[in-house]
């Protein structure tokens, strides 16, 4: 996407949803972020700090 | 989808944006290795909003707002009010964060927020689903 189109993506958003597994109650972070998509949100932050860096890119790879 | 920090993940992912805090790569840098991502700063106060605006951020978050747990490093609540103070000096938008939940988002809607962030409000809520849906809600509402 074109840095125009992705702002304008942003422009849209309401609600920005921040995940981090270990908040997400035991669930996974997928998990939570699909139920996430599914209200409709379109704003998403993955936020992990203790993930290696192979684990953290093949998360990334999920995500939207 | 915006990531982290990590600038080398978002452009191997393919991600959207990098969001980074006042300890992470300088936003110029970020700008640099990504002309074409989003790019967001953390923000305490006018000082930071403004400086992060200045080199080229695409969104400043503003907060902590009420107080969190979600942050190792954590910052004393700034209170609704800092909103009043930094937005004045944007012309970027702007993101809030820091213990927003159901019980408390009017008081960052009536000051103008219209991008709301949340952690656990919604990531360990019994029904995520829903409680995005009920926040989307109210900030949808708020707009009008």
């Amino acid at each position: 996407m074109t840095f125009e189109e992705r702002m304008a993506m942003f422009a849209e958003a309401d609600l920005y949803v921040v995940i981090t597994e270990a908040f997400c109650a035991g669930r996974s972070s997928l998990g939570v972020l699909a139920a996430a998509l599914e209200a409709g949100v379109r704003l998403v932050q993955l936020r992990e700090k203790d993930l290696t860096d192979r684990a953290l890119y093949e998360r990334a790879l999920r995500f939207p | 989808m915006i990531i982290d920090d990590r600038v080398d993940v978002a452009l191997a992912s393919g991600a959207d944006g990098v969001h980074v805090g006042q300890e992470d790569f300088p936003v110029e840098v970020v700008r640099s290795l990504g002309p074409d991502l989003i790019i967001g700063c953390s923000t305490h106060s006018v000082d930071e909003a403004v400086s992060a605006q200045a080199a080229g951020a695409s969104y400043v978050n503003i907060g902590p707002i009420f107080s969190t747990q979600t942050k190792s490093n954590v910052m004393s609540a700034l209170g609704p009010a800092i909103i009043d103070e930094v937005t004045p000096h944007l012309t970027i938008p702007f993101t809030v964060m820091g213990g927003i939940k159901a019980s408390n988002i009017d008081l960052v809607l009536e000051r103008g927020a219209s991008r709301v962030a949340v952690v656990t409000a919604v990531t360990a809520a019994e029904d995520v689903r829903a409680a995005c849906a009920g926040l989307r809600e109210r900030i949808v509402r708020s707009r009008w």
